[in-house]
C-alpha cells in the first residue's frame, strides 16, 4: 500500500472533500465556457435501480489531503470484472476511477473477477498475469482457480487495498427478483444502461421502424462554435452526455446506431472509427444483429439489450469473453514522437 | 442625565441569572454602558435608553446581523426604566485612543469607518439615531481592526431628517481627517471654509482623491454635497477605498521556437494568453488567462493539438469574461482554470472524432487563471508552472510522466540511464484527440504545493492562491526545464525584470546548449 494514504477522514473533512471533489459540471456552468449547451438526461444519474450486493472501500485517505476523496464502490451485479479499461481487452464492469497515477499503472485491464454464486458465497479470481492480486495478504496467481472471498476481507489489486463487504444475506434473491420485475413489465425492445454490474434504471425504448443513434452532445449546426468543415448529422437519439464523467469519456459523440432489421430483429453498427463497440464483450467493426439479452458495450459502458422475447439478461457465464492479453510490456502513456 | 443605576463591581440579576458589572465600556461616565460577566459569559448592558429605542434595538439587532454590532440579548425593567442586555461580537473592543487611530494605515482606517457606517445604516433603518455619535462611544477592536458602536446614551427613535443623519455621520469625517492629517479636526466651520477655499491642495499632507468628498459630505447637513443617508457615506468611503488601492498590474512575455535539432521539422509547442483590464468607477479589475501546451504525436498532429488547446482555452476564458454570470465564475480561479481545461479536453476529443486527417495527436496543457489578485492552476502533462516568490522557486505543478509513477512506486533508479530517459519521455497524462479527459485527472493545487507555500489546501482550491507584488509565474515546456536548472532560471529572472526579455533570455540559454526539443516560455510578472 502506498504511503500517501492512511486513515479515514473526519465527517467534517469528508463534507469538505465532497464539496471540493464534486464533479466539475455540478460546480460550474461549463456550457458558459463551451459556448454551446450540452443536453442532460437526468435519468443517467438517477440512483441505482437494483440493490447493492457488496461494497468495496478503499483502505486509504491521507487525513491531511483533501484532494484525495475517500472512495467506495458498490457492486450491483453478481459477476464483476474489475480493473481499468483497455480497448484491446474489452469492457470492465467496475472501473476503479479516481485513483492516483501509480495506482492506476499497477492495475490490470481487467485485474480480477468477483463473483457471487448461487449458493450465496463470493469468490475472487486473479486475471492479470503481470499485476499483483492478493486476498487477505495471500498472493493469488492468474493461473489459480477462484478463491472464496469473505465479508470484510481485504483485497489488494496492484497498489490499492480494498475492503470487501457483503451487503445482506438476502441481497442476491431480492436483486434477481428486482431484475425480473423490471424487465417483465417492459413490453418494448429497449436498451438498459448497466452500471457496476447491473441494469441501473436509465433506458432507451426502441421504436419499431426507427433507428436509434447513441452518442453525446456536440455543437449543432448553427451553433457559432461549430467549425464549418464538420460534415456530421445532428441526429442523436440517446444523448449519453450526462453519464458520470468516468463513464462518458468512453462514449463517442456519435458512437453507434441501432437499427430495426424487421419487426422483431435489430442490429447495431459502430459509427466512430476511434471508439469501440462490443457485443457480449467481443468487438465488432460493422453492423451485427443483436440477440435478445445481449450485452452491448460502448467502450467500457455496458448496456443490456432487452427484448420481450427474453426477459433475463445474459450473465457473464454465457457471455463469450475475449482472450486476456499479457500486459507485461504495457506502458502507461505515449512516448514523444510516437503517433 | 439621571444617576447611573449600576457601578463597577455591582451584582445584579438579569433574566434569572446573577451578573457582575466588570467595567464601564467607554471612557464617558455618562454613557451608562457596562461590560458585565456571568461565569465565562460576557455581555454588555446599556442603561437609560427610552423604551421605544429598546424596542427598536430588539427588532433590529438580531443575528446574524452585521459583523460588529452587538446582538440584542434581552431587556428588563428596573424600577420602571429599561435595561438592555447585548451580546457583543468582538469581546476585545476597547475605547478608541487618539494615538491608535492616528497611527493606522489609511486603508485600515477607511475599512474600519465603512464598518461603522454600515452599523449606523442598520440603526437608521430601524429609526434609531444616536443624536450625535461621539468618539467616546466608539470602540476599537485591535484584532479585527474594526470600529464599533459601544454606547448610544442619547439615542432616540426619529424620522431621520438630514440633520439627524449628519449628527451621526459627522464623526466619520472627523476621524477620517484626523487619520489623514495626524492632527485634531479643526471644527466644522473651519473645515467648511478650508474646503470652500480649495486650501486642501496646499495642505502639508497631500489629500488623496476621495478624501475631500467624504469630509465635505460630513461637514454640514446643508447643501448639495451633504450626505442625507448613511449609505451615501458608505459609497463615498468605498470610492475612497478604491482610490487608495494600487491595482495589480500583470505584464506578460512569451517566446516559442522550433529549436536546433535538424530532425525536428516543426514547432509542436504553443502558448497564449488573454489579458483583460477594466477601470470602472475607480475600480480596476485585472483578469488573465495564460497557457502553454506541448504537442504529442505525428508531425502535424501534435502541432494541431497544442494549437487547438491554446485557442480553445483563450476562447473559453473570453466567454467567461464576456458573460454576466461568468464574472462570478472567475472569482473562483481554481475552478475556472479546471473548467476551461475540461472544455479544452472536450474540444480535442471532438476534433479527433469529426475531422478526418492530421488529428491523432495529443498535448500537455498547463494554465493559469488570475483574477482579482488570486490565481488558479490547471495542469495535465509535463509542461510546468513555476512561481518565483521572494527569490525562491515553487513548483505549482508536478510532472505527469512515468518517472513520477516509478518514483511513487519506489522503482525509479537514477543510475539507470535508459530508464531515466524513457520514463521522462513517457507521459502518463495528456489531453488527446482520442477522447475526453476526466476532470478529476486535471490537476490543480496539490497538498505538497500548499505545504510549500504555507497555505491551506482548502483555500487554494476554493479561492485560489493570493498573488503578491513581485511574483513571477513561469510557464515552460519541457524543452526549457529539461535543459535549464532552477539556479539558472533564478539567475535569469533576477537579471531580466521585463517578462519578454526574460523569455527571450531563457530560450536563448536553451539554444546555447543543445536545444533539441521545441522551446517555449511564457512569463507573467505581478507588479
Amino acid at each position: 500500500m502506498n504511503s500517501e494514504r492512511s486513515t479515514p477522514a473526519s465527517p467534517a473533512r469528508r463534507a469538505r472533500q465532497k464539496l471540493l471533489e464534486a464533479p466539475l459540471d455540478v460546480q460550474l456552468d461549463l456550457d458558459l465556457l463551451r459556448g454551446w449547451r450540452e443536453q442532460r438526461d437526468p435519468s443517467l444519474r438517477s440512483s441505482h435501480l437494483l440493490p447493492a450486493l457488496a461494497r468495496l472501500t478503499l483502505v486509504a485517505g491521507d487525513p491531511e489531503d483533501i484532494t484525495l476523496a475517500p472512495q467506495s464502490w458498490e457492486l450491483h451485479g453478481p459477476n464483476i470484472y474489475i480493473g481499468r479499461y483497455h480497448a484491446n481487452n474489452g469492457p470492465v464492469d467496475l472501473s476503479l476511477d479516481g485513483l492516483l497515477d501509480h495506482e492506476i499503472y499497477k492495475l490490470g485491464s481487467p485485474h480480477a473477477r468477483l463473483m457471487l454464486h448461487e449458493r450465496g458465497y463470493w469468490t475472487l479470481k486473479a486475471l492479470s498475469p503481470s499485476r499483483r492480486t492478493s486476498l487477505a495478504g495471500e498472493v493469488l496467481l492468474h493461473t489459480q482457480p477462484a478463491s472464496p472471498l469473505g465479508h470484510r476481507q481485504h483485497i489488494t489489486l496492484g497498489e490499492v487495498t480494498l475492503r470487501f463487504e457483503v451487503l445482506g444475506e438476502q441481497a442476491f434473491t431480492s436483486w434477481r427478483q428486482r431484475v425480473k420485475d423490471v424487465l417483465r413489465v417492459q413490453e418494448r425492445p429497449a436498451l438498459y444502461l448497466k452500471r457496476q454490474g447491473g441494469i441501473c434504471g436509465a433506458r432507451m425504448l426502441l421504436t419499431p421502424g426507427s433507428a436509434c443513434v447513441l452518442g453525446r452532445s456536440y455543437p449543432r449546426e448553427g451553433d457559432f462554435v461549430r467549425p464549418a468543415h464538420w460534415d456530421i448529422s445532428d441526429v442523436l437519439d440517446w444523448d449519453l452526455g450526462n453519464l458520470y464523467e468516468h463513464e462518458r469519456r468512453h462514449i463517442a459523440f456519435r458512437h453507434a446506431v441501432i437499427r430495426p432489421l424487421n419487426s422483431n430483429d435489430w442490429e447495431i453498427e459502430p459509427l466512430s472509427a476511434r471508439h469501440h463497440v462490443t457485443i457480449n464483450r467481443l468487438p465488432i467493426t460493422d453492423a451485427r444483429a443483436l440477440q435478445p439479452g445481449d450485452e452491448v458495450g460502448l467502450n467500457s459502458v455496458l448496456f443490456h439489450f432487452h427484448h420481450p422475447r427474453a426477459q433475463e439478461p445474459s450473465t457473464l457465464d454465457t457471455i463469450k469473453l475475449p482472450k486476456l492479453i499479457d500486459w507485461h510490456s504495457e506502458l502507461p502513456g505515449k512516448r514523444r514522437g510516437e503517433p | 442625565m439621571s444617576t447611573p443605576s449600576l457601578a463597577a463591581g455591582d451584582l445584579f440579576t438579569f433574566a434569572g441569572s446573577s451578573w457582575k458589572t466588570k467595567r464601564a465600556l467607554t471612557d464617558d461616565p455618562e454613557a451608562r454602558a457596562w461590560l458585565v460577566i456571568h461565569g465565562r459569559q460576557r455581555r454588555w448592558i446599556w442603561e437609560g435608553l427610552p423604551r421605544d429605542v429598546c424596542e427598536a434595538l430588539g427588532a433590529v439587532l438580531k443575528e446574524p446581523g452585521s459583523d460588529t454590532l452587538a446582538c440584542f440579548a434581552g431587556v428588563e425593567d428596573v424600577r420602571g426604566a429599561p435595561r438592555v442586555m447585548l451580546k457583543p461580537r468582538l469581546l476585545g473592543a476597547r475605547p478608541l485612543y487618539q494615538t491608535t487611530w492616528r497611527s493606522l494605515p489609511p486603508h485600515v482606517a477607511v475599512d474600519a469607518l465603512m464598518a461603522l457606517v454600515l452599523d449606523l445604516e442598520v440603526l437608521h433603518e430601524a429609526g434609531v439615531y444616536a443624536q450625535g455619535l461621539a468618539r467616546e462611544h466608539v470602540l476599537w477592536d485591535e484584532t479585527t481592526q474594526r470600529l464599533m458602536i459601544g454606547a448610544l446614551p442619547r439615542a432616540e427613535v426619529l424620522e431621520g431628517t438630514p440633520e439627524q443623519v449628519w449628527r451621526d455621520v459627522r464623526l466619520v469625517g472627523e476621524l477620517l481627517y484626523e487619520n489623514l492629517m495626524c492632527r485634531d479636526y479643526p471644527g466644522g466651520h473651519a473645515m467648511a471654509a478650508m474646503l470652500q477655499s480649495g486650501d486642501t491642495e496646499s495642505a502639508e499632507v497631500p489629500w488623496q482623491p476621495g478624501h475631500a468628498q467624504v469630509i465635505a459630505g460630513c461637514v454640514t447637513p446643508y447643501g448639495e454635497l451633504a450626505f442625507t443617508h448613511a449609505s451615501m457615506v458608505h459609497r463615498a468611503l468605498q470610492t475612497l477605498r478604491m482610490e487608495q488601492e494600487r491595482p495589480l498590474r500583470l505584464s506578460v512575455g512569451a517566446h516559442s521556437t522550433i529549436g536546433n535539432y535538424i530532425f525536428r521539422k516543426n514547432n509542436q509547442d504553443s502558448c497564449g494568453h488573454l489579458l483583460m483590464q477594466t477601470i470602472c468607477g475607480s475600480r480596476t479589475t485585472t483578469a488573465g488567462f495564460f497557457c502553454v501546451a506541448d504537442g504529442i504525436g505525428g508531425i502535424q498532429d501534435g502541432e494541431r493539438a497544442s494549437a487547438l488547446a491554446i485557442q480553445t482555452g483563450c476562447q473559453a476564458f473570453g466567454r467567461a469574461c464576456s458573460h454576466p454570470s461568468g464574472e462570478a465564475l472567475l472569482h473562483k480561479p481554481t475552478l475556472a482554470a479546471r473548467g476551461i481545461a475540461s472544455i479544452v479536453s472536450q474540444r480535442l476529443a471532438m476534433e479527433g472524432e469529426f475531422v478526418g486527417r492530421g488529428n491523432r495527436g495529443g498535448t500537455t496543457y498547463s494554465s493559469l487563471v488570475i483574477v482579482g489578485g488570486r490565481v488558479g492552476v490547471a495542469h495535465v502533462g509535463d509542461s510546468r508552472i513555476t512561481l518565483l516568490r521572494r527569490g525562491e522557486l515553487f513548483a505549482l505543478t508536478r510532472d505527469h510522466n512515468l518517472r513520477a509513477i516509478l518514483e511513487a512506486l519506489g522503482e525509479f533508479d537514477e543510475g539507470d540511464e535508459a530508464q531515466v530517459s524513457l520514463s521522462e519521455r513517457t507521459i502518463s497524462r495528456f489531453m488527446t484527440t482520442s477522447g475526453e479527459l476526466e476532470s478529476g485527472r486535471i490537476d490543480s493545487f496539490t497538498l505538497d504545493v500548499a505545504r510549500a507555500l504555507d497555505e491551506r489546501i482548502e483555500t487554494l482550491l476554493e479561492r485560489g492562491l493570493k498573488v503578491e507584488r513581485g511574483d513571477l509565474f513561469l510557464l515552460t515546456s519541457d524543452g526549457v526545464h529539461g535543459e535549464v536548472s532552477d539556479a539558472e532560471i533564478i539567475e535569469l529572472v533576477l537579471a531580466h525584470a521585463d517578462p519578454q526579455r526574460l523569455c527571450d533570455a531563457l530560450v536563448q540559454a536553451v539554444l546555447d546548449r543543445r536545444g533539441r526539443d521545441n522551446i517555449t516560455a511564457l512569463a507573467v510578472r505581478v507588479e
